[in-house]
């Protein structure tokens, strides 16, 4: 049986090591390759960027601020994904949960931190579970797929939010529509307050560790607990689990509200960490379905998904930074290679399964 | 075993010496096989004898590691399926490989498309389709849609296809596995007007009443070996059964006088509603005992699987009760009806009785997950799980590398064996089994049946459901024949016999209503 399980080893070394590294690599090439036809060398801009992220403590910390909010977005993806749904909706539960923290964080002023803080998170997690249970609702009730619900449920949170803040929040002297600022027991403390080599008052903030500690309890949540066997065996066999006498609609609403709670938490780390401190709508957009790319590309796993989200924190912050040595190139490069990641892990995924499966034939 | 085959003369292919080795396994080892143009030539052997491998070897999809294949005695390689069909063979595989969308014509002619001026020539086609199909004996409609058909007409159209491209050596790999015995009988005669024909046919089984029933010829593996080709006429199903397994094989389970002790369940005027309305179950009504066995005898789908999956919780039933020693369990919740003490063997082992991405200890406790042995309130008690487990497969002798393996990495037969041990190892008082051996090897059915009989034994009352009349009779002590939805005759198994059942099991004939629910209500006299 040692070669099963070397078998075993080949296949997770290739699926879940060589062909996201393999779809990295081939991004940066085409990447390369349009900067170049840009008149730029692709290797000092590459370099510089490396320099940005990870030239100082500085850089790394504004790379991890930038990580951060994917992680949330690409769990949510990956949750759902463990009990065999698709959660297309990570934009609009992160949405409606990042208005119903903020609303704590300004409403209820007087509460101390952590009290308040700990308050949004909770707010910011229900506010997302109730926006991705709907969809796990319709699913059980109406038999209506989730992946046309929880699109749809985008654009429903997108408008409700906008219109509530428009509407009910915003001062008409500001401007842009925002919400009102939480109070300071809201903050999420700085890194640089917690850790001592991260830069005083840099913006990465706490709830990177949060990230960290979500990801730790996921596992276990999956792997130990009774819901997770129960979520796990719905995902995998809804007859099977049937027969097990799981009820299955009912894990399904809660492993929905679940993976959109992780998407309701994305936004703390804009509203609560270090900066403007209020809701801001125009600066989220995209987080929840760049959290598509970040699942996958981490393959569903948590540890991984760290990494794919700090990669991808990597190309934003070095795109806003590399901009001012090469301002022929322009910043959406970095939209590109995300995006080519994303299809060139799709092709090499399906041709490492395709060599395992030869491999397996031929023995 | 010695290897006793005769000399072959001038067969039409014979394979020497085939070595096929898969990481772990040598699935064939040093295998020698030949085949007489126009014989039926039955290849049986446990789950994992290696008998699809050494027909795909045949069929060019495999590459062999070592040996050679003489095909009208030259030396040659097949080096793909399409080298094969060159030569006139042809395979049907166990898992049918058809696109269900298209229509049986386009499915047949896939590949092998015929055009006229590089035009699809439809109409010619559907001619030659016509003209295959009325040749050997039954009729299709070139027309159709694959998905809405039966199980058993695809396999015709499999067939089809083959013969579609001018083969004269089928093979057929499991043919029998998924037909309900109609089906089978008709599978019979096709394939007997193939042989009038001319052709050879191969065919892969693990029943051996098939092979006494169909074949000219018979090979036997084991292990990856060949043990030996009989004429089958000069052989048994006994000493085939033992070549098989390697020992000696009890075909008949021996059956005990078992004490029968005290109501253990009782069901009235059971009714399941389809949602047109129709009556799936209907008023069906039945007590079993301690230390009693009752059969439901019946061809699949007249609502078998339907009045189980509501007696164990997964389905609700639209009337009746059950009583379960005077706990009211009518439509319960399926984990309510566990912990009374009653456990269930699905028909479906893959997409019911576990989930094979789960490891061999999870499967384990699948149902029994939320007692308080293998859980708390939140947590699972993961070490008692895998003791559990780990006692159950040293003690039910299942073959896995360790309790951590993923179900799916089991053979079937040791898939079914997990599957019997979870829920005997929770000693029900009460097991309902629906078709506890279908698809696994002697060895296996005899370690089920004899596990089942010591159950009995014990006190235990089973529910059977089956639709091998062999195993109906000699497991049971009630039979009862189950036609749409009712139950039309209820027998002692001591005094009946397969052509009764088979009788009543179509629906031609039937005994008196009130009778049949009197017999299966365990009541001597009537009622009133
Ligand atoms: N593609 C494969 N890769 C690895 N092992 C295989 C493969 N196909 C078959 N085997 C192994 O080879 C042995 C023989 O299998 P098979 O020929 O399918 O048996 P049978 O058809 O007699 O049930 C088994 O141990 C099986 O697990
Ligand atoms: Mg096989």
């Amino acid at each position: 049986m040692n070669s099963e399980s070397r078998r075993d080893l080949l296949f997770n070394v290739l699926m879940n090591g060589v062909a996201p590294l393999v779809a990295i690599l081939i991004a940066f090439a085409i990447g390369g390759i349009v900067i170049t036809s840009l008149g730029t060398n692709p290797f000092a801009f590459f370099s510089r960027m490396l320099s940005l992220n990870f030239g100082s403590m500085r850089g790394i910390s504004q790379m991890i601020y930038r990580a951060t909010p994917y992680f949330f977005t690409a769990m949510a993806l990956s949750f759902a994904f463990k009990a065999g749904l698709f959660n297309i909706g990570a934009e609009g539960q992160m949405f409606v949960g990042g208005l119903a923290l903020a609303w704590v964080g300004f409403t209820f002023t007087w509460l101390p931190f952590p009290i308040l803080f700990i308050l949004c998170l909770v707010a910011g997690f229900l506010g997302g579970a109730l926006w991705g249970a709907i969809p796990g609702y319709l699913k059980v009730k109406r038999g209506a797929h989730e992946v046309i619900t929880t699109i749809m449920m985008n654009f429903i949170a997108i408008a409700l939010v906008q219109y509530i803040v428009q509407n009910h929040f915003m001062n008409p002297d500001w401007g842009i529509p925002h919400t009102p600022t939480v109070a300071e027991g809201a903050y999420a403390p700085s890194l640089g307050k917690i850790i001592p080599w991260f830069p005083a008052g840099t913006r990465a903030n706490i709830m990177f560790l949060v990230a960290i500690i979500l990801a730790g309890l996921t596992l276990v949540l999956l792997q130990r607990t009774k819901l997770g066997y129960e979520i796990r065996a719905t995902g995998l066999n809804p007859n099977s689990a049937e027969y097990a006498g799981i009820n299955i609609s009912s894990r399904t609403v809660m492993t929905m509200a679940i993976s959109g709670g992780f998407a309701g938490m994305a936004t703390a780390n804009f509203i609560l960490g270090p900066g403007s401190h209020y809701f801001l709508k125009s600066e989220y957009g995209g987080i929840g379905f760049s959290g598509i790319a970040v699942g996958l590309l981490g393959r569903n796993n948590p540890l991984g998904i760290i990494l794919a989200a700090i990669l991808f924190g990597f190309l934003e912050n070095g795109a806003l930074g590399v901009q001012l040595y090469f301002p022929n190139v322009p910043r959406q490069i970095v939209e590109i290679m995300q995006a080519i990641i994303l299809i060139v892990l799709v092709i090499v995924l399906e041709i490492a399964r395709k060599f395992l499966k030869r491999l397996q034939k031929r023995g | 075993m010695a290897r006793d085959n005769q000399i072959d003369t001038d067969p039409l292919i014979r394979m020497e010496g085939i070595n096929k080795r898969f990481p772990g396994v040598l699935a064939n080892d040093s295998v020698d096989f030949s085949v007489q143009e126009g014989e039926i030539h039955a290849l049986v052997g446990e789950n994992g004898a290696g008998k699809t491998t050494l027909m795909k070897v045949l069929y060019g999809i495999y590459s062999k590691d070592e040996g050679q294949i003489y095909f009208d005695d030259k030396p040659l390689e097949i080096k793909d399926p399409k080298a094969a069909n060159e030569l006139g063979i042809g395979m049907v595989h166990q898992h049918f490989m058809l696109v269900p969308p298209l229509s049986v014509a386009d499915n047949i002619t896939l590949g092998r498309e015929i055009a006229k001026y590089g035009v699809l020539d439809r109409e010619e086609a559907k001619e030659r389709i016509l003209e295959l199909s009325s040749d050997i004996g039954f009729e299709i409609d070139p027309e159709a849609r694959v998905e809405d058909l039966s199980v058993g007409v695809r396999q015709r159209i499999e067939i089809l296809k083959v013969l579609f491209r001018e083969a004269e050596v089928l093979i057929l790999d499991e043919p029998t596995a998924v037909l309900t015995p109609q089906e089978v009988e008709s599978l019979y005669e096709i394939l007997n007007n193939l042989q009038e024909q001319g052709k050879t046919i191969i065919f892969i089984t693990h029943k051996l009443n098939e092979v006494m029933d169909l074949a000219d010829r018979v090979t036997v593996m084991r292990e990856g070996k060949d043990v030996g080709t009989k004429e089958v006429q000069e052989t048994s199903k006994n000493e085939l059964a033992n070549m098989m397994v390697g020992r000696e094989v009890l075909l008949r389970v021996e059956k005990e006088e078992a004490e029968k002790g005290e109501e253990l369940i009782r069901a009235e005027n059971l009714t399941l509603k389809n949602d047109e309305g129709a009556n799936i179950v209907d008023d069906i009504s039945f007590s079993i005992r301690e230390g009693e066995v009752f059969g439901i005898a019946g061809v699949q789908g007249n609502g078998q699987t339907e009045l189980i999956e509501a007696l164990t919780g997964i389905n609700e039933f639209s009337s009746g009760t059950v009583e379960v020693q005077n706990s009211d369990l009518t439509n319960a919740d399926g984990q309510v009806i566990r912990e009374e003490g009653i456990g269930h063997i699905p028909e479906d082992r893959l997409d019911r009785g576990m989930i094979t991405d789960f490891t061999v200890t999870e499967n384990f406790v699948l149902g029994y997950h939320t007692f308080e042995r293998y859980s708390s309130r939140i947590f699972m008690k993961l070490r008692d799980m895998d003791e559990h487990a780990k006692k159950a497969v040293e003690e039910f002798d299942i073959k896995t590398p360790s309790t951590k393996t993923l179900a799916e990495s089991l053979s079937g037969g040791n898939q079914q064996k997990l599957i019997v041990a979870r829920e005997l190892s929770q000693q029900p008082k009460l097991l309902i089994a629906a078709q506890p051996t279908r698809g696994i090897d002697v060895g296996a059915i005899e370690f089920v049946h004899e596990r089942l009989m010591k159950e009995r034994a014990r006190g235990k009352g089973l529910l059977l459901v089956s639709s091998e009349l062999d195993e109906i009779i000699s497991l049971s002590d009630r039979i009862a024949v189950i036609y749409e939805g009712e139950f039309i005759g209820m027998f002692d198994a001591n005094e009946t016999s397969k052509e009764e059942l088979g009788v009543y099991m179509t629906g031609s004939e039937r005994q008196d209503k009130e009778e049949v629910r009197r017999k299966a209500l365990d009541k001597v006299s009537p009622r009133e």
